[in-house]
C-alpha cells in the first residue's frame, strides 16, 4: 500500500476513457505535470478522509456505517424479536439466561467522497503564485481523491463554473483509479486557456448576471451527490451569493462538508499602487480606485473579515474549514488541512 | 505677519482649479482582479467621496499646491512687523519753531523750575543720541526757514550732542515740512530706518505736513507735557503824534490772548531816549477776551527815540513775545524853503503832503538865522546859477537838505530833448507808485557827472535821467532835470503821489527807524548812499532768556544787496552804517518780533500733527503715530523668504517626480 508504482500497475489503457486517449497524455506525463515533487504523494498515502460517521454507502467497504450490518464488527445485544434471523441468536447468553438475545454487527460500507473543484474564471489567476488557483486546486483535489482511492472509498470528481457543472469524471474506486484521475485532471490542469476560452464565449453571456452566484451550478439536475458522503469544495469563494444556500443543499444531502478556501498571494495581500480600473473577471465590470496604503490596509481586513464569515458559515453548517494560500507548497497544504479537525486523519 | 497686498489673495483662486485637474484626470491602468467581491466591501466607503479620495496621497499635487499657495502668499506681499530700526539709521528732526520756546514744568529732572520745551527737546535729544549704540549712523536736521543738517550719518554721537547743545530757537516762519520731508527723503534706499521727531507737536503747516507720504516710520517724542493754552503776545505797538500835543506821542498797543480765560493784563510802555535812558512813560490795564485781540491806547508820551512795550504779567509760556518795540512817525509837518517864482501846483502839493511851504522870491535875500531854524528843507524851483553866485544863498543851500528843480532853457547846449518817452525807474522810495506813463516832458536839464555825484537817477524819461535821488553830507537831496511848468505831469494824478514821496525823502525818509519785522525773514535796508559799511548791533533781546541766544552771530549786512537777512532772536537792533573814512554816518533801529502765528502754545486752531508713513500700522490701516506711541513698528519683507520656500518646494516636488512618487 505505501509501495508507490503506478505506472506498472496502472497502464493508461486501461483506465482512460476515449477522450483522455486521444490526448495523449500518459499517466506518467500526468503525474509529473501534476506533481512534480511526488514526495508528498507518500505523505498523503497514510491518510485518509475523515467520515465523520456518515457513512452510507451502497457497497460494503472499509468504513464502518452508521447502520447495522453483516460485518464482524461487534456491536450490541438486542432482545430477540419474532422474524429476526435465528442464526443471530447468542447462544450462550440463551445458555447462561434462559433469553434469547441477538448478536448486533456493524455495517462496513464504502465512503463517497465528492471532489468540487471551482474552475470559475476567478480560479485562473495566478496571483504571485507559481501556478494559479485551478491548477492548485486540481493538484489538491489529487491529493485528496488519492487518499480517497488509497482507503478505497469512492471517488466522484467535478468541476464546475458559474452557472453549471462542467466536468463530472466517472466514479473511481480503489487504487488503481487514480492514474485515470490524474490524467483526467492533468487535462484539466494543462488546458487552462482552452478551457477559458470555451467559458468565455459562455460566461460572456452570463455578464448580464450582475452579480456572481455559487448556488447556481449546484441548482443543476444531478450536481448534488445522491447519497451521504463527504463533499470537498475546492474555491476562492469568491462569489456574491450562493455560498450559503450550496453549503445548505450539500448538508442537506447529507454530505460531510470540507471548504477549502483558495487564495493567491496577490488576492490576500495585493501589490498596487496609483489610479487603476479594477475589472472583476467574472463580471467584466471596472471599478476605478485611487490605491492608497490606507486602502490596502482596508482591503487586508476586508479579506481576513471574509476568512473569518466563511468560517462562521461553515461551522453553523458543521461544515470544515481550511484556509489555504496558493503560494504554499502542497506538502504544507496537507499539513495545514490535517490540522483542521474533520477533514484529514492518520 | 501682515499683507501689504492682501488682494492678491485672489489668485489663490487657481489653487482649487489645480486640485480640480487632478481630480478630473482620466488615465487608469485596467487591472483585472478575480473578483470584486472583496474589493467592494473596502470601496463602498470609497465611491462614496470619490473625488477626494483621488487627491489623497498625492505628492506631487500636494507639492504643487503648497507652491502655488506660497506664490499667492509672495504676491500678497507678506512682511514681519517688528520694532522700528534699533540700528538702521536714524535721522532726528528737531522743531525749533517759536512755539518750543514756551515754558514747561520739568518734571523729569525735579526742582520744578520751569524750561523751556525747547531745552527739554534738545536733553531728550540727546539722552537718545547717547543711548544708541556706538555704530548706529544718525542725521540731524532742525527746522528753520530751510531745513537745516547738522549732522550727516555720523556716527561720532559727542559731537551730535554737542551740536544739538548749540541749536536755538528759530522765531521766524519755519517751514517743518521741507525738514520732515528732507529727513525722510535720507532715508532712501535703507530699510530699517527711523526718522525721530521732537516737537511739541504745533506745527503751523501741520496739515501740510500731514499730506506727505512719509516712507520711513516715523517716532513722536513730545516735548514738554501737553499744557493748557495760557499766553498773551503784543501784536503790534503803534506810534503816532498825539493829537492833543503834537509834541508828545500817543501809542496804541495790540495784544492777542491765547488762553482759554479772559485775561487782564497791564502794558507797560517805556520812553527810551539817546543813551538808552528808558523811562516808564505809561502803565494802561488791558481786558482781552479769551482767543481774542484788544488794543490800549496811552496818550502823552513824551517825545523818545524808541519806546518799549511790556505785557505784564510776565508769567505767561512765551517770554518773546511779551516785549515790543514801537518807533515814532516821522515829524511830516515840516517847514520847508521854496525858493520859487511862482509854482502853485508844487505848493499845493507840498501842502497835501503835510508840509508848510514858506515861499521866498530867489530875488530877495536869503531869511535870516531865527527863521532858518524852523525850515527843515529847502526847494529850489529854478534860478540854481543865479543864487549859486550869492554867498549868503550857497551858504544856506549847502546847510540845508535840498530838493532842486531845473529849469532847462531852449537851445542850451545842456538841455537835451527825449527821443522817446520810455520810462525806467529803479526802486526807490522817491519813485514807488510812480510811473510817468503817457506824461509828456519836453525838455531835460543834463547835468555834469560832478554835480549830482551825491546821488543816482532813479527816473529816466527817454533814456534821460529825470530824478536823481541821494545824500550829500548826510543831508538828503533831490533834483528834478525838468521844469515843471513844461510838462503836464501836474495835471497827472500821479503828481500829488510823487511830491509826497519826494518830500518824505527830503524829510529824511531814509533816516527814519527801520520798523518791525519777523524773525529770520530778510528785510529791505535803505542805505545811505555814502555808506560802506554796515553792521547790527544789538541792544536788547527779547528771546526766551537762553544764554546761547546772546552768543548767536549776528547776520552781517552786505551794503547794496536788496535784501537783508533780519537777525533772528527777536530784540532790538541797531543798523549802524559808515562810511569809506569810518565816519558813523547813521544808527537806526530795527524792531524782530517773533512770527507770531507760530506761537500758538496749544493745538487750538492748528490742525493736528500726523506724519502719513507709507505702509499700515501695526494697530490700524493706514494709522498715523500719535504722541503717545514712542516706538513705531517698522515692516521686514518675507519676500525672499517665500520664494526660497518656493524653490525648495520645487526641488521637492522634482525628486518626488524622479522617483515616480505618486501615492
Amino acid at each position: 500500500m505505501t509501495e508507490l508504482n503506478l505506472n506498472k500497475h496502472n497502464p493508461p489503457a486501461q483506465t482512460a476513457d476515449a477522450s483522455l486517449q486521444q490526448d495523449g497524455m500518459g499517466a506518467d506525463e500526468a503525474l509529473k505535470l501534476l506533481f512534480p515533487d511526488m514526495s508528498v504523494l507518500t505523505q498523503v498515502e497514510r491518510l485518509r478522509l475523515a467520515s465523520g460517521g456518515r457513512i452510507r454507502g451502497t457497497m460494503a467497504g472499509k468504513r464502518r456505517s452508521v447502520s447495522l450490518g453483516g460485518s464482524q464488527e461487534f456491536a450490541d445485544f438486542r432482545p430477540y424479536a419474532p422474524g429476526d434471523d435465528v442464526r443471530r441468536i447468542d447462544w450462550n447468553v440463551y445458555g447462561r439466561t434462559g433469553r434469547a438475545y441477538v448478536r448486533q454487527y456493524w455495517d462496513e460500507q464504502e465512503l463517497h467522497a465528492h471532489l468540487y473543484v471551482d474552475a470559475s474564471r476567478s480560479m485562473s489567476f495566478t496571483g504571485g503564485a507559481a501556478c494559479s488557483k485551478l491548477q492548485y486546486a486540481l493538484r489538491l483535489a489529487a491529493l485528496i481523491g488519492y487518499a480517497a482511492l488509497v482507503g478505497e472509498d469512492r471517488l466522484t470528481v467535478k468541476a464546475f463554473n458559474e452557472s453549471a457543472i462542467e466536468i463530472e469524471l466517472p466514479v473511481m474506486r480503489g487504487r488503481a483509479a487514480f492514474p485515470k484521475l490524474i490524467r483526467h485532471l492533468a487535462a484539466l490542469y494543462a488546458a487552462p486557456a482552452s478551457a477559458r476560452q470555451a467559458r468565455d464565449s459562455h460566461t460572456n453571456a452570463s455578464y448580464a448576471a450582475a452579480r456572481s452566484d455559487l448556488s447556481a451550478p449546484f441548482r443543476q439536475p444531478g450536481a448534488l451527490p445522491r447519497r451521504a458522503g463527504t463533499a470537498w469544495l475546492f474555491t476562492d469563494a469568491m462569489f456574491e451569493d450562493g455560498m450559503r444556500e450550496s453549503l445548505l443543499a450539500l448538508t442537506a444531502s447529507g454530505q460531510q462538508i470540507v471548504l477549502v478556501h483558495l487564495m493567491s498571494p496577490e488576492e490576500i495581500d495585493p501589490h498596487l499602487g496609483g489610479e487603476l480600473k479594477l475589472i472583476d473577471s467574472e463580471l467584466g465590470t471596472g471599478k476605478e480606485v485611487a490605491v492608497s496604503e490606507r486602502l490596502l490596509n482596508e482591503y487586508r481586513s476586508a479579506v481576513s473579515e471574509y476568512q473569518e464569515e466563511l468560517k462562521a458559515k461553515c461551522a453553523e453548517m458543521g461544515a470544515a474549514y481550511a484556509f489555504l494560500n496558493t503560494s504554499q507548497p502542497l506538502a504544507q497544504a496537507i499539513q495545514t488541512l490535517t490540522s483542521v479537525p474533520g477533514v484529514l486523519k492518520h | 505677519m501682515q499683507f501689504l497686498s492682501a488682494a492678491s489673495a485672489w489668485f489663490a483662486a487657481a489653487l482649487p482649479i489645480i486640485a480640480l485637474m487632478y481630480i478630473l484626470k482620466k488615465t487608469y491602468r485596467d487591472t483585472e482582479v478575480a473578483s470584486h467581491l472583496l474589493w467592494r466591501r473596502v470601496l463602498q466607503e470609497q465611491e462614496a467621496n470619490r473625488p477626494w479620495q483621488k487627491l489623497r496621497g498625492r505628492w506631487l499635487l500636494l507639492l504643487q499646491l503648497f507652491a502655488a499657495s506660497l506664490l499667492v502668499l509672495a504676491l500678497m506681499n507678506p512682511v514681519w512687523t517688528r520694532p522700528a530700526g534699533s540700528d538702521g539709521h536714524a535721522v532726528l528732526v528737531i522743531d525749533r519753531s517759536a512755539s518750543m520756546t514756551a515754558l514747561t514744568a520739568q518734571n523729569a529732572v525735579g526742582g520744578g523750575g520751569l524750561v523751556t520745551r525747547f531745552q527739554l527737546a534738545i536733553e531728550d535729544a540727546k539722552q537718545w543720541v547717547l543711548s544708541q549704540p556706538k555704530s548706529r549712523p544718525i542725521s540731524v536736521i532742525a527746522t528753520g526757514p530751510e531745513p537745516l543738517e547738522l549732522a550727516s550719518r555720523s556716527v561720532d554721537h559727542e559731537a551730535i550732542a554737542s551740536a544739538l547743545d548749540e541749536l536755538t530757537p528759530f522765531y521766524g516762519n519755519a517751514d517743518n515740512t521741507a525738514a520732515l520731508s528732507l529727513a525722510d527723503s535720507l532715508h532712501s534706499g535703507d530699510e530699517g530706518g527711523i526718522t525721530v521727531l521732537f516737537t511739541d507737536g504745533l506745527w503751523r503747516d501741520a496739515e501740510e505736513a500731514g499730506a506727505l507720504l512719509l516712507h520711513a516710520p516715523v517716532e513722536l517724542r513730545a516735548a514738554g507735557e501737553e499744557a493748557a493754552a495760557d499766553n498773551g503776545s503784543i501784536l503790534n505797538v503803534g506810534i503816532r503824534p498825539d493829537p492833543a500835543d503834537s509834541s508828545l506821542n500817543q501809542a496804541v498797543v495790540t495784544v492777542q490772548n491765547d488762553s482759554a480765560q479772559k485775561r487782564e493784563y497791564t502794558i507797560e510802555l517805556y520812553a527810551v531816549n539817546q543813551g538808552n535812558e528808558s523811562e516808564l512813560a505809561a502803565s494802561v490795564p488791558l481786558t482781552v477776551e479769551p482767543n481774542e485781540w484788544g488794543s490800549a491806547d496811552a496818550s502823552g508820551l513824551p517825545p523818545a527815540e524808541y519806546y518799549k512795550a511790556r505785557l505784564l504779567p510776565a508769567s505767561d509760556r512765551i517770554l518773546a513775545d511779551n516785549t515790543a518795540f514801537g518807533f515814532p512817525a516821522i515829524k511830516n509837518s515840516s517847514q520847508v524853503l521854496l525858493i520859487t517864482e511862482g509854482n502853485l501846483f508844487l505848493e499845493k502839493a507840498l501842502l497835501l503832503a503835510g508840509v508848510q511851504p514858506v515861499k521866498i522870491s530867489p530875488d530877495a535875500a536869503p531869511p535870516g538865522n531865527e527863521q532858518l531854524k524852523e525850515i527843515d528843507w529847502v526847494v529850489l524851483d529854478g534860478s540854481d546859477e543865479r543864487l549859486r553866485t550869492d554867498e549868503a544863498w550857497t551858504e544856506l543851500l549847502a546847510q540845508k537838505p535840498l530838493w532842486q528843480i531845473d529849469h532847462p532853457a531852449e537851445g542850451s547846449p545842456s538841455s537835451s530833448v527825449p527821443k522817446h518817452s520810455g520810462v525806467q525807474t529803479i526802486e526807490h522810495p522817491v519813485t514807488a507808485y510812480v510811473t510817468l506813463q503817457e506824461t509828456h516832458i519836453g525838455r531835460f536839464y543834463v547835468p555834469d557827472t560832478e554835480e549830482t555825484s551825491w546821488g543816482k537817477p532813479v527816473l529816466t524819461y527817454g533814456g534821460i535821467p529825470a530824478i536823481y535821488a541821494g545824500s550829500e553830507g548826510g543831508l538828503p537831496r533831490l533834483r528834478y532835470t525838468f521844469k515843471l511848468q513844461d510838462t503836464d505831469l501836474p495835471l497827472r494824478p500821479e503828481f500829488p503821489v510823487l511830491i509826497v514821496q519826494s518830500a518824505e525823502w527830503m524829510s529824511g525818509g531814509s533816516l527814519s527807524q527801520l520798523g518791525t519785522v519777523t524773525a529770520g525773514e530778510p528785510v529791505e535796508l535803505p542805505f545811505q548812499s555814502e555808506t560802506e559799511a554796515a553792521v547790527w548791533e544789538p541792544v536788547e533781546w527779547s528771546g526766551a532768556g537762553l544764554t546761547l541766544e546772546g552768543q548767536l552771530p549776528l547776520p552781517s549786512v552786505t551794503v547794496g544787496a536788496d535784501r537783508q537777512e533780519a537777525p533772528a532772536v527777536p530784540g532790538l537792533y541797531k543798523l549802524v552804517e559808515r562810511d569809506v573814512k569810518g565816519k558813523l554816518l547813521s544808527e537806526r533801529y530795527l524792531a524782530v518780533m517773533p512770527q507770531s502765528s507760530e506761537l500758538l502754545t496749544s493745538g487750538a486752531g492748528n490742525a493736528e500733527l500726523k506724519p502719513q508713513t507709507a505702509f499700515p500700522n501695526s494697530s490700524e490701516e493706514g494709522s498715523a503715530p500719535s504722541m503717545d506711541t514712542p516706538a513705531p513698528l517698522t515692516h521686514q519683507s518675507l519676500l525672499v523668504w517665500a520664494v526660497l520656500l518656493v524653490l525648495a518646494v520645487m526641488l521637492a516636488e522634482w525628486e518626488v517626480y524622479r522617483r515616480g512618487h505618486t501615492s
